[in-house]
């Protein structure tokens, strides 16, 4: 057979040829056999009629692939009715009608099955059967007594010409769509055509049929395919049979072809009389289509008697000629006859060169009992009850009932049910070959025994036939009965059930005992299909199939027993298992574990060896996100983790994009849950986030609530107890101050040593512009930045202006400027009194910065500049008024008006922003060069503001130093040329006074006078007033100096040995002066017995400690020094460097007569003079002989012991030096760990 | 004891309550932390109404006393403070916008014209004279600032595959940008190491000073 579906109209491809099948419920339709399920055969016999039509009218057609239906309704009907009217032109070659073999000499026997073939196939002249539609006829015009046509036309007949009046409905077991089709009816005649039938005269006036019946036939189902419902009418019990086939065809012009295939053969054509057919030549299912009344004379075509299921089947004659070549005993070797072409499957050919099979021998009918028509539809209707009747959930197939190639019958005897598992016609890969020798089908011989079709004897096709068994033996009622319906539902009462869609949708109405996960019972609204498979129901399926020792059910889809559902390749391992699965596996048909072959034992045997992939505990977030769905469907073991370390699942970049969206979006728990920061983490109680605004509560369950254990941080501890012992020990342990000290001095071009430089100009009288930006944190290193930079710009002589837009940067240098602090130790001064004079603590009370500074004259605290960038960008505009009073309100006489007023400007900032702020607001208004000082964090980032000013930076604490080391080690101390302010105070020889007895009645007055002078000359003049009379009368005058700090040696008296005055305190000194030295080196200083490099080394003193001077040599190379232990020796001189003596006579003090001191200041400074009291007891205890006459002098304050230590920035050097390696051996020994715990790590991988 | 002392002796105790987090977040620690935040925000807020506060007063409001624009001058920062306390307040929260308006505007204008004057152009100059007066080091800088700013780049073509990916030359010239920004990174973070060693010395000079009574 050959199957052109090139031939084809474009839209007419039939659909599912099983839909005529589907709930047909033919309780009377004989049984069945396997091709008849498939419904292949019957159709596909009349289609090779109807297409051979259809090739001959292609040709003479004008449009001979447009089919009628597309065309307009006014179009004349052409030649070719072929792919017009029945909208498919390509039809199997062997379906076509007798016609072309009728109007050609050209045999169709070469084409269509030989079973097929029949002598009373009309041609296309023959007389039209009474049940052969009109669009099947020739192009005659229909008769009067054909029935008018069904009104369920389709639709693109419908749009042409009203629906005609439907057949009476006949009880046959061939399908009511095929009733209609009747080709082997007559037409109907013009009197019984419609008045308003306007298929008149017109091309579709072959439609009409006047066996189709008055009245619209009750469509029961749609199981009719579509591609016969273009072809002509769905059939319908109730619709009328077929008129007689005496009546012509219409003359349609476009069906002529079917026409001819359906009209009444001819006078020269012999009608075949389809009982004296050859009944090997006609297959079993169109002889059993007839069985009820005689067949229809020869005249009438038997291509389409069989589709019509409401007339009298009527076998239609077939010429021999007509069956195609292929299914002959000589194959065709046109390739055009060939049907399916590359499509043939083999089994027809065989069926050809075998011959039809014998039909089935009729059996009389019951007599008085008219015998049923063998109409397929009737048949097919009984089939669908038994289906319906035994059909559990949609397996629907395994309901039909098995055909029997042995006996050429099916099983199951029309009326009894047929057992699930005889449908072994299911299992073959290939359906059951028709099994020749059983005759033709119940249903055909119902057409056959119709008066109207010539009985035929049809030969079925060999049981390699690919269309065999169709509609030959009617189906068996169910011999088993089905399982009652469980107490669920009458879900498995299946009586009722026709269609898969009443199946599935009684499935809403079915109450289950489904349960989920969780043990709660589903409720219907949470029911679907996935949940219909329960233990019950899969009990029930292993019932019908009569599983024996294998209960289906829920412990069944364990691992260990999902035989059948391994195989499909299902995932096990919950209770609830896909229907899916389960269809197919039915679809494929249960075999045990031991039907299987090897390597899909072997599959099985892996797949229970699997690790149940799905698991229980379903993720929180899919919780939360798919509220009861994981209960149904687990969710899979899906991990999110970094690509390439996920176990399960390597996500790509563009996944992990898409997956992190979704988190984003989807509202989970875990993205509900506050995170906490960094420093928290830290902390030891982490704050509670459900107190946050804003902060949503993640109540956590007591049970799950973790136990948080409080463990010691060790680690973090012995971290802390290294760095602390690397600070603290340099200070304690002489041994630990390892490392170099830095450079005494900047390299050369450097940026520090331009800093230096810039200050290092200023002349007497300047002022400076200090911004100090820093605070709390880093004033520890600042601090010492700030002091080093104000002691060198008072030394030059300037005044600084201290600004800040941090508050606690004015209040640090407040107490920079006032407090003093001189390398460590905390020299303070006594502050001021009410009339503005320094007070100088007599032990500590030096001035650091080498002479008395007052506020407002010598420096000025400026108010706080508020709002950062803006108040900066205002001060910079505005300097007068913001420089107008000090920050204690006091109004200051600077007098400057903008900034190119001040002579230098230096920020001191401890981070990078403040250095910027500065340089973007300040340094663009401006051309004075702007010094930049910052820490050790900021450097970096300070960097390209120094660079683009040019004007130097300071960094850290190192610079820092180094720049005091310059400070010191120069000569900068020097009095600068001009500089006549540095009082010069020189500790002369005390006079020595020989005490005179006292004349009780001499009287001594003291009167302590004081002339700023650089001289000063004081004269005291005790008053005894007492007896016996002493006089005292002081010889010589005592005429104090200070020596200055920027004093040489030579400056000191020759051989000057201090001795202690009668009367003084030998902790002062006789003079009253205690001078100190610092050893300006960084080793330590040998000191020798006497003056000369020859001399005996007695002690060492080390580098940079504080030594009391007590003299000098003559030309002041050497010096006298005393040391800790009161011993006394000399030292190079050149290695000294002088500090200002320690003023003996502090105001707050009493004050020693003879050792009494002013601090003289230059001329520019206002004389600070110091109180010197005179108590009454010095008049009054003066009557003492031996002393000087005076008052008991009164103890000074002891001065404290004078020690001699490192200086202070030297220990702290060490300490951070020491810290630094000790910070860089934790790091590097914690990278070290982390790598190799990462190696060992890897390595358990 | 003389109020230096006290001082100097309070300042060793906080010092050692600070050093206390060694062991662990503790009351101690909180409460140095406390007093300090507590006292610095005293401080300044004390420090700003002596400053800034009432010399404006002084100097506007009570200078002007029969000044009309004189005493409204003075009342205008009240009113805009005023302003911004509404922000407090859902209903009149709004009002508060104009004051923040004011103050972001004003910021913005100074910021933005302080940078391209104090920032952009100097650093720029800076940076082309550095290849000038040391041709090595001028092309590293010269380098390190565009390779900087590339690696900023955020515009790229959306591939066929899907993929959004940047040229192999700007990819390129960012990776070389990430290597100075990495590099940067890591000296700023060596020299927040040697100023936090150089406050700990400091801290523990002062605390073995107080102990030792040097």
């Amino acid at each position: 057979m050959t199957d052109d579906f090139d031939k084809r109209p474009p839209d007419d491809e039939p659909e599912d040829d099983l839909d005529w099948l589907r709930g047909t419920s033919d309780e009377d339709s004989p049984p069945k056999r396997s091709g008849d399920s498939l419904g292949f055969t019957g159709e596909l016999s009349w289609r090779q009629d109807v297409e051979d039509a259809f090739e001959n009218q292609l040709d003479e057609a004008n449009n001979a692939d447009t089919p009628e239906w597309q065309r307009d309704s006014g179009d004349k009907p052409s030649g070719s009715g072929k792919s017009n009217s029945l909208g498919f032109t390509g039809e199997l070659d062997w379906l076509r009608a007798s016609g072309q073999g009728q109007s050609e000499d050209a045999p169709h026997e070469d084409e269509s099955p030989e079973w097929l073939r029949g002598d009373d196939i009309p041609s296309a002249e023959s007389p039209i059967l009474d049940d052969t539609p009109d669009w099947m006829r020739s192009d005659e015009q229909p008769t009067a007594d054909e029935a008018p046509i069904l009104d369920d036309t389709p639709d693109w007949l419908s749009a042409v010409a009203p629906p005609p009046a439907e057949p009476e409905a006949v009880d046959t077991a061939v399908p009511d769509w095929l009733a209609h089709m009747d080709l082997a009816q007559s037409t109907p005649s013009p009197d019984e055509t419609p008045e308003d039938d306007i298929l008149e005269g017109d091309s579709l006036s072959w439609l009409r049929q006047d066996d189709f019946g008055d009245e619209e036939p009750e469509p029961t189902f749609d199981d009719t395919p579509d591609w016969m419902k273009q072809l002509g009418a769905p059939v319908d019990d109730s619709l009328p049979e077929a008129a007689s086939p005496s009546a012509a065809p219409p003359d349609t012009g476009e069906l002529a072809w079917l026409q001819e295939y359906a009209a009444e053969p001819t006078a020269e054509q012999e009608i075949i009389d389809p009982a004296e057919t050859d009944a090997a030549n006609i297959p079993d299912w169109l002889t059993e289509m007839d069985d009820s009344e005689p067949s229809a004379p020869a005249e009438q075509p038997i291509a389409a008697s069989w589709i019509d299921d409401d007339e009298e089947m009527v076998p239609v004659a077939r010429e021999e000629a007509e069956i195609p070549p292929w299914l002959m005993e000589n194959a065709p070797t046109d390739p055009d006859d060939d049907l399916f072409g590359e499509f043939d499957t083999g089994m027809l050919r065989e069926a050809a060169e075998a011959g039809f099979p014998q039909p089935k021998a009729e059996e009389p009918p019951p007599s008085g009992e008219p015998l049923p028509k063998g109409r397929i539809t009737d048949w097919l209707e009984r089939e669908s009850e038994a289906a319906a009747a035994r059909i559990e959930q949609d397996d629907f197939l395994n309901t039909l009932p098995e055909f029997s190639t042995s006996t050429g019958e099916f099983d199951v005897v029309p009326g009894e049910e047929v057992a699930p598992a005889a449908n072994d016609w299911f299992d073959q890969s290939e359906p059951e070959p028709f099994d020749a020798a059983d005759g033709p089908p119940e249903w055909l011989a119902e057409l056959q025994s119709q008066d109207e079709l010539p009985q035929t004897d049809y030969e079925l096709p060999p049981d390699e036939d690919l269309f065999a068994g169709l509609g030959d033996i009617p189906p068996a009622e169910p011999t088993q009965q089905m399982p009652q319906a469980a107490e669920t539902g009458a879900f498995f009462q299946t009586g009722e059930l026709r269609d898969i869609d009443d199946i599935l949708s009684s499935y809403k109405d079915i109450e289950t005992g489904v349960r989920d996960q969780t043990g709660q019972l589903l409720s219907q609204a949470d029911f679907d299909m996935d949940s219909l498979l329960s233990s019950a129901e899969l009990e029930k399926l292993n019932d019908l199939r009569g599983f024996e020792g294998q209960p289906s059910g829920a412990d069944d889809l364990g691992l260990e027993k999902s035989d059948w559902l391994s195989d499909l390749g299902v995932s096990v391992g919950s209770d609830d298992v896909s229907a899916a699965a389960i269809v197919r596996k039915q679809a494929q048909n249960e075999r045990d574990l031991e039907d299987l072959s090897e390597p899909l034992r072997a599959l099985h045997a892996a797949g229970l060896e699997l690790p149940n992939p799905i698991s229980d505990d379903a993720p929180d977030s899919m919780k939360a996100l798919l509220v009861g769905v994981p209960e149904i469907i687990p969710p899979a073991p899906v991990r999110i983790g970094k690509p390439g370390l996920a176990e399960d699942l390597v996500l790509s970049a563009a996944q992990r994009e898409k997956v992190n969206l979704l988190q984003s979006l989807v509202s989970t728990e875990e993205t509900n849950k506050p995170q906490l920061s960094a420093i928290d983490a830290t902390l030891e109680d982490a704050p509670d986030l459900d107190d946050v605004v804003g902060a949503a509560p993640v109540p956590l369950p007591a049970a799950t609530r973790p136990i948080r254990r409080r463990r010691p941080k060790i680690d973090r501890f012995l971290i802390a107890v290294v760095l602390a012992a690397a600070i603290i020990l340099p200070f304690v342990v002489r041994g630990l101050r390892i490392g170099q000290l830095p450079p005494v001095s900047f390299a050369a071009g450097s940026p520090q040593q331009i800093a230096f430089d810039r200050v290092a100009v200023l002349q007497p009288g300047d002022t400076v512009l200090v911004a100090a930006e820093y605070g709390l944190t880093d004033a520890a290193e600042l601090d010492t930045t700030l002091d080093t930079l104000l002691r060198h710009i008072f030394m030059r002589g300037a005044r600084p202006v201290i600004v800040s837009t941090n508050a606690i940067g004015l209040l640090h240098a407040k107490n920079v400027l006032e407090r003093g602090v001189v390398s460590g130790l905390d020299i303070k001064t006594g502050g001021t009194d009410s009339s503005g004079n320094i007070v100088v603590n007599p032990g500590t009370g030096l001035n650091r910065f080498g002479r008395i500074i007052v506020p407002i004259k010598d420096y000025v605290i400026a108010p706080f500049i508020a709002g950062e960038t803006i108040g900066v960008r205002n001060f910079s505009q505005n300097i007068g008024g913001a420089l107008a009073n000090d920050m204690n309100g006091k109004p200051t006489d600077i007098g400057m008006t903008s900034l190119d007023d001040f002579a230098l400007l230096i920020v001191i900032g401890e981070r990078s922003d403040d250095i910027r702020r500065w340089s973007e607001q300040v340094m663009p208004l401006t051309g004075v060069p702007m010094l930049i000082a910052v820490s050790s964090a900021a450097g970096p980032l300070a960097q390209p503001y120094a660079a683009a000013s040019g004007d130097g930076m300071l960094v850290g604490y190192k610079d820092a130093y180094t720049y005091r080391a310059i400070l010191e080690a120069q000569a900068p101390l020097a009095p600068i040329p001009g500089a006549t302010d540095i009082p010069t105070l020189v500790p002369t020889k005390p006079p020595t006074a020989t005490p005179t007895p006292v004349t009780p009645t001499a009287t001594f007055t003291i009167t302590p006078t004081f002339t700023p002078s650089l001289t000063p000359t004081i004269t005291q003049t005790p008053t005894i007033t007492n007896t016996p009379t002493v006089t005292f009368t002081p010889t010589e005058t005592f005429t104090p100096t200070f020596t200055p700090t920027n004093i040489r040696a030579t400056d000191l008296p020759p051989t000057w040995t201090p001795t202690t005055q009668a009367g003084g305190s030998s902790d002062v000194g006789v003079e009253g002066l205690t001078i100190e030295g610092v050893v300006n080196v960084s080793e330590s200083l040998n000191v020798r017995d006497n003056p000369s490099r020859s001399g005996t080394p007695i002690a060492s003193i080390p580098g940079g400690s504080t030594v009391q001077i007590i003299g000098r040599n003559e030309d002041g190379t050497w010096l006298q020094v005393r040391l800790e232990d009161d011993r006394e020796g000399w030292v190079s001189a050149q290695f000294i460097r002088i500090i200002e003596p320690v003023t003996a006579t502090p105001v707050a003090y009493h004050v020693d007569p003879n050792a009494v001191v002013d601090l003289m200041s230059d001329s520019s400074y206002r004389p600070v003079s110091i109180r010197q009291e005179a108590t009454p007891e010095l008049t009054e205890t003066l009557g003492v002989p031996n002393t000087l006459a005076a008052p008991a002098a009164a103890p000074l304050p002891a001065q404290g012991p004078t020690v001699v230590q490192t200086p202070y920035r030297d220990q702290r050097w060490y300490a951070t030096t020491l810290g630094l390696l000790a910070i860089i051996a934790i790091i590097t020994l914690g990278a070290i760990i982390n790598i190799v715990r990462g190696l060992l790590r890897r390595g358990r991988k | 004891m003389t109020g230096d002392q006290i001082g100097l002796w309070a300042g060793f105790v906080f010092t050692l309550m600070v050093f206390s987090y060694l062991l662990g977040d503790n009351f101690l620690y909180r409460l140095a932390i406390y007093v300090f935040t507590g006292l610095t925000a005293g401080y300044v807020t004390l420090i700003t109404v002596e400053s800034v506060i009432l010399p404006w007063v002084r100097g506007t409001i009570i200078a002007s006393a029969g000044d009309i624009s004189g005493r409204a001058l003075g009342l205008i920062p009240f009113i805009l403070a005023l302003l911004l306390l509404l922000k407090a307040s859902p209903r009149f929260g709004r009002l508060g916008n104009i004051a923040i308006g004011f103050i972001i505007a004003v910021g913005t204008a100074v910021a933005l014209a302080g940078a391209i004057a104090g920032t952009l152009i100097p650093l720029a100059n800076a940076t082309g004279s550095g290849v000038a007066l040391d041709p090595l080091n001028g092309f590293l800088v010269s380098l390190g600032v565009m390779s900087t700013l590339l690696y900023f780049w955020y515009l790229a073509r959306r591939r066929p595959d899907g993929t959004v990916q940047r040229g192999f030359v700007l990819r390129s010239i960012g990776v070389l940008g990430q290597g100075f920004i990495v590099v940067t990174l890591g000296a700023l973070y060596a020299g927040a190491i040697l100023t936090s060693l150089t406050i700990f010395s400091e801290r523990i000079a002062f605390l073995l000073a107080r102990i030792t009574g040097g």
